[in-house]
């Protein structure tokens, strides 16, 4: 079970989070052609090593993060709020 | 038009439980301590302010909860611009929403929406640590930490509220099968109800 | 009673004064308090304890430990016995019961091992190549093997015992006991850390409780007890005796179980069989120790082959002898040190073989000193006798072939150590093959751990010490301890055939794998450690090949002529030791499987006689049955009575979401699939939400009940799911909006009150007007309801006219005794989730999870009027997919059986007329999403989503089910089947 690191309420552990997916998409705008939209919902890279994916502290303050977890390892090397996610 | 008093009364979540008596070696204490008013708040950055005059003290910090002095008044940090507001000395959800509402902020009343047990006595820590996963040694969670977390797989928001007791805020649907796991998973240490 | 014969008068860590009475296979015998069954079973001079996995081949034990491969019994009787249990782990108790397993009719004469048949099925690869073909014979094949292969057999019923989870935290946890966890408990303890100290063994001391060892001049047993004595004195540090730590996960989590009540003949109350500690812990010490190897010659199974540490441990820590007359032969000092022991605990040394051609070290000095002739470059080529060991065959290894028999009843084996390094393994660590040790030492780690002592391949007690002490924070405490310079080990992975070529040599005891099941594997191609473990079973049993791994892969490095790191291990997973069902399980059982929500109404529905569904988590009143009524007739009833008269129904457990802020609006256009920004305030509408991909996600009611103050209402199913996806919105996609959300599914409670009494019956208890013209359908108010202040909205679900009543949920029972009461003569009934999905049925409403199942659009459900054109919300651009839009899709429709007679069970499937279902794939128009028995238009009905349905109504199909054998002729129809025009619910 990880430990996931709440940019608010510190670390806790995995099962008071929902996993939210792929925190790299970015939703298109709403007049993007249907392509972006398809890409945004259905395009997934899988890549090995770290990787930046939404969780929902469910259990705690209910809010959204992104965190910095490597798929191999799973290591996590960092947790963000969302818009403070560094590029 | 029917009898207005039905009003006053309120039901517990809690009527129907077993509630085995306090005997000289129970290990943890329950007690019901239903709210008068909670009030859940949420505070735009400009209304901080004014919110805390309303309140007569300032927010608490994440992962605190303040009984403020000389009311009977609990504040609890719940996430990034909420709080709770608990009132203990009679005050009415509805008039505690609308001072918040009238300093800016946005009130949600949970008054019902939580039923609040306190626990007690020398086995507490470890009859929580069958179900809770933080760690709640007095090094990592003092009198006045408040977290939310899942006990027994119910969300729940916890408090420490000195003397080795707790306040559990547990949502009233589950609050039957909460109490019902406490009594069993406490068995070992004898729990009683105050 | 059969005495303790070979129990010595003195000595050992057992208190005599408390015998306990056991049996085992039925026989009574008597041991002492700090036995195992397996030292009792020594003592008693038992050697037979099992019959092997495949062969039946009679076993006795071969180690004292964890390690031991063979001392499997059943242990208890009825729902409370369990299968495969260690002897050598069983703390003795009064009133013990065991018994021997996969042996008929008796132990001692087993038919499949007389009439040689389990040989002839079992080669390696056996799942593989044994009766592939013919496939119809596999059952009765499969039969056979099962009876004949296997392990114990479970018990039948369920689990009587109690089992508990439980969270831990420390600083520093220390796996293991042993001089080398001891020291780092102490030393971080005395730093004033979190310490938790597990060990598997009933007492603490490891490997020191069976060895005559001196620590700082004085007996290693002294220092043991004065460590554990301050240990306890400690206040942080927590002592954890009978707990595996059997798991390594990620971030440093450890699992653990605690073995509660095991050991006592009856549990005290309220105490759990076992405990399941889940332990996150700053650092991990890993103080394992290590596994002493066997060696690998013909019929080195026979009961009396023991591991040499084993023998020794019986005779030191529990005064039993394993034998009276013994081989020992090793490829390694430490053999010497257990001959040593055996000898001074009154075993005699029949002959001390060492494998290498000459040397040893200060161990072999003592030997000879204590009057030994170890014979250098021999080993025994072969075990003699069946049951028990009557002899050895031992030959030089340098050739020649000639063999000597010895008369002996205990060969005493020692292949070398290898370090324990599971844990280190499960948590990503490497194993790196140490030369020196000729065995895998555990290497960079991945998480916060250090493995010590034997665990890291320092066999020495003073380097154990004090690497322990290290790890714990203080690398000044280091005792001195009686270590003696060793000579180098031998590699011997095997010893060649006897002359005789007779026997079978085990590699994996357990598991009846062999030397020459190896060399077939590796004939047959199966190379790889990971290969060669599946195909020939090699380490795949309960005891995870603690005994074998290396040797095993080390034959075939010989095989395939590399060395044994480039061939490598197979990788450690949990459990360490197999952990009971049960202690997973921990506290989620019975009624505490997942906490249950209850309605605010529960007990008003419980002393209503109500029978409850579950719905998720929650328990809702499903019908209200009469005397001697089954479900469908209570149902109808109700439903009827609703249609006719009125009802009231829980909706509490609808989610319920509080919205508000300046954007709140904006909000729910971008939500809904239809309009919301002209909501006025005391008005509701229904809403439609799609997932981003188009398809509908769920519906639902919201409510302005302020300028800027809105209140949501979403499905049960999807109360979280809804919540969530507007905390992503607000927080991730759309920051600029100003709006704040709340659920208080939990603070409302809401009665519909349902049919054409209802007015009637609000008007009694409301204190508002709720004339038609005042209180118009979809208008919303608020006002006080027999004295509770409440909400109230004029919606319908069953299409009658019809009113949510939401009040704070404490007041929810006053305001259904009042309902009730004042509905009395009005003859307003309570109905259930049942007679309201009848209602709703008839109606052509929708669901989650059958009409609303992940795959249908708005259009599909016949909604596709209500999404806007004229704005984006989610889901607006993919909705408009080429294969969401074109035809061919199924849409909702109506059933009626053509007889108007036959139901229409909800597990069908649609075919045309004349499509015959079998075995070939036919040709599917569709299936039944709900049905039921409509009481309003007199017969069965059903929902379903059939293809281009709209355009079919009045074309017959067949509803079937193959697995039922039902076929149904059924008339399309539309999905409104009561009120099409919505004359009731604006009445």
């Amino acid at each position: 079970m990880l430990l996931i690191p709440c940019p608010w309420c510190g670390p806790r552990p995995q099962t008071d989070f929902t996993y939210g997916g792929d925190g790299t998409v970015v939703r298109p705008a709403e007049d993007a052609p249907q392509a972006a939209w398809a890409d945004f919902v259905f395009v997934r890279d899988n890549p090995m090593g770290p990787h930046r994916e939404l969780w929902h502290h469910s259990a705690g303050c209910r809010r959204w993060l992104v965190v910095e977890r490597d798929t191999v390892t799973h290591d996590i090397t960092g947790s963000f709020k969302p818009g403070e996610v560094p590029s | 038009m029917p009898d207005l008093a039905r009003a006053s009364a309120r039901a517990s979540a809690l009527a129907t439980v077993s509630r085995p008596g306090v005997g000289p070696d129970c290990g943890v204490r329950l007690s019901e301590r239903p709210a008068d008013a909670l009030v859940q708040v949420a505070v735009p950055a400009a209304a901080r302010a004014a919110v805390a005059d309303a309140l007569g003290h300032a927010l608490p910090d994440p992962l605190t909860a303040i009984d403020i002095p000389g009311k009977s008044t609990r504040l609890l940090w719940v996430s990034a611009d909420q709080w709770w507001v608990e009132a203990r000395d009679g005050t009415a959800p509805a008039d505690l929403a609308a001072r918040l509402a009238a300093a800016g902020a946005r009130p949600t009343d949970q008054t019902q929406a939580r039923v609040v047990v306190h626990l007690a006595g020398e086995h507490t820590r470890d009859l929580l640590a069958k179900g809770w996963a933080l760690d709640l040694h007095p090094r990592a969670f003092p009198a006045g930490a408040c977290a939310q977390s899942s006990l027994a797989a119910v969300s729940v928001m916890l408090a420490a509220v000195g003397g080795g007791a707790y306040d559990l805020y547990i949502p009233r649907s589950f609050a039957q099968s909460l109490w019902d796991w406490l009594l069993d998973a406490g068995a070992e240490f004898g729990v009683g109800v105050d | 009673m059969t005495t303790q014969s070979f129990r010595n008068a003195e000595g050992g860590l057992i208190d005599r004064a408390t015998p306990l009475d056991f049996t085992f296979d039925g026989k009574a015998f008597q041991g002492f308090a700090g036995d195992t069954l397996a030292s009792a079973l020594v003592a008693n001079g038992v050697r037979l304890v099992g019959r092997s996995f495949k062969y039946h081949r009679p076993r006795g034990l071969i180690g004292a430990g964890v390690e031991d491969p063979c001392g499997l019994v059943r242990l208890g009787a009825g729902d409370r016995a369990e299968p495969n249990t260690r002897a050598t782990l069983t703390e003795l108790f009064a009133g013990l019961t065991a018994d021997s397993q996969n042996r008929w009719p008796s132990l001692k004469w087993d038919a499949s091992a007389l009439t040689g048949l389990a040989g002839r099925l079992f080669p390696a690869g056996f799942y593989y190549k044994t009766f592939i073909s013919p496939q119809v014979l596999w059952p009765t094949y499969e039969k056979i093997i099962r009876a004949m292969a296997g392990m114990g057999t479970c018990p039948e019923g369920p689990d009587p015992d109690v089992y508990d989870d439980r969270f831990a935290h420390a600083d520093l946890l220390v796996v293991g006991a042993g001089p080398a966890g001891l020291a780092a408990a102490l030393a971080a303890g005395r730093l004033g850390q979190r310490v938790i100290l597990a060990e598997q063994d009933m007492r603490l001391g490891g490997d020191l409780l069976a060895a005559n060892r001196s620590i700082d001049g004085r007996p290693a047993l002294d220092w043991v007890a004065d460590t554990v004595a301050e240990l306890e004195a400690l206040p942080d540090v927590t002592l954890l005796p009978r707990t595996t730590v059997f798991g390594y996960h990620d971030h440093n989590l450890l699992a653990a179980v605690e073995r509660v009540t095991d050991h006592l003949p009856h549990a005290p109350a309220g105490l759990p069989r076992q405990r399941h500690w889940k332990i996150r812990a700053g650092r991990v010490v890993l103080a394992t120790g290590a596994i002493e190897r066997p060696l690998v010659f013909a019929d080195n199974d026979r009961p009396g082959v023991m591991l040499a540490s084993a023998a020794r441990a019986y005779v030191n820590r529990w005064a039993a002898r394993p034998g009276t007359r013994a081989v020992v032969v090793t490829n390694n000092d430490d053999g010497y040190r257990s001959a040593l022991d055996l000898q001074a605990g009154g075993i005699e040394i029949a002959a001390l073989l060492d494998t290498r051609p000459e040397g040893g070290g200060a161990l072999a000095q003592m030997a000879r000193d204590a009057g030994l002739s170890p014979r250098h470059g021999m080993a025994v080529a072969r075990a003699l006798g069946g049951h028990a060991v009557t002899g050895a065959e031992i030959t030089a290894l340098s050739g020649g072939g000639a063999t000597e028999t010895v008369d002996c009843d205990l060969i005493a084996v020692s292949g070398g150590w290898a370090p324990t390094l599971h844990l280190h393994s499960q948590a990503r660590g490497k194993a790196t093959y140490d030369e020196s040790l000729t065995a895998f030492v555990p290497t960079d780690p991945k998480q916060a751990h250090e493995s010590v002592g034997a665990a890291a391949g320092d066999l020495t007690l003073a380097g154990a010490l004090a690497a322990g002490s290290r790890a714990g924070g203080d690398d000044t405490l280091a005792p001195p301890a009686d270590d003696h310079p060793a000579a180098p080990i031998q590699a011997l992975w095997q010893v060649p055939k006897p002359p005789s070529g007779k026997g079978k040599r085990f590699v994996d005891i357990q598991d009846d794998v062999t030397a020459e099941d190896v060399a077939l594997a590796h004939r047959e191609g199966y190379e790889s450690v990971e290969h060669l473990k599946r195909y020939t079973t090699l380490g795949m049993g309960t005891d995870q090949g603690k005994t074998s791994n290396v040797n095993g892969l080390a034959i075939m490095a010989g095989l395939r002529g590399q060395t044994i790191p480039a061939v490598g291990t197979t990788t450690f997973r949990p459990p360490f030791t197999p952990v009971t069902m049960g202690t997973f399980a921990g506290r989620e059982a019975g009624h505490h499987f997942a906490p249950i929500r209850r309605t605010p109404l529960h007990a008003r529905h419980d002393a209503l006689g109500a029978v409850f569904q579950t719905a998720g988590l929650w328990l809702r009143a499903r019908y209200y049955p009469l005397e001697g009524e089954t479900m469908a007739e209570a149902v109808a009833r109700e439903a009827s009575h609703v249609r006719r008269i009125g009802g009231m129904v829980d909706v509490s457990t609808l989610g319920k979401i509080d919205i508000q802020g300046p954007d709140a609006a904006d909000l729910l256009n971008r939500f809904y699939v239809n309009g919301f920004k002209a909501l006025p305030v005391g008005k509701c509408r229904y809403g439609l939400m799609l997932r981003e991909d188009g398809i509908v996600l769920d519906d639902g009611t919201t409510t302005r009940i302020g300028d800027t103050h809105y209140y949501m209402t979403t499905t049960t199913a999807n109360a979280v799911t809804v919540m969530r996806n507007l905390e992503l919105y607000l927080q991730v996609h759309w920051p600029d909006l100003d709006v704040s959300v709340a659920s208080v599914s939990d603070q409302w409670a809401g009665v519909a009150l349902a049919g054409p009494r209802a007015r009637d019956l609000l008007a009694r208890v409301a204190d508002i007007d709720v004339s038609n013209d005042a209180f118009p359908f979809l208008a919303y108010r608020e006002g006080a309801v027999a004295g509770i202040p409440a909400r109230l909205f004029r919606i319908s679900y069953s299409g009658e006219l019809a009113y949510e009543i939401h009040v704070p949920s404490d007041f929810a029972p006053a305001l259904w005794d009042a309902l009730l009461e004042h509905g009395a003569d009005l003859d307003i009934r309570p109905y259930g989730t049942e007679a309201m999905s009848t209602l709703r049925i008839e109606k052509g409403h929708m669901v989650i999870g059958t009409e609303i199942d992940g795959r249908t659009t708005a259009d599909d459900l016949g909604m596709g009027r209500m999404v806007s054109t004229k704005k984006p919300f989610i889901g607006h651009v993919l909705k408009d997919r080429p294969g969401l839009t074109e035809g061919g899709r199924k849409q909702l429709v109506g059933l009626v059986p053509v007889d108007k007679r036959t139901p229409i069970p909800e597990t069908c499937q649609i075919v045309k007329p004349g499509v015959v279902t079998g075995r070939d794939p036919v040709p599917i128009e569709g299936h039944v999403t709900a049905g039921t028995f409509s009481p309003s238009v007199g017969h069965p009905i059903a929902l379903a989503l059939v293809k281009d349905g709209r355009a079919r109504l009045g074309e017959t199909l067949h509803a079937v089910s193959p697995t039922t054998r039902v076929r149904v002729p059924v008339t399309v129809t539309s999905p409104v089947f009561v009120d099409p025009e919505g004359e009731r619910l604006h009445a």
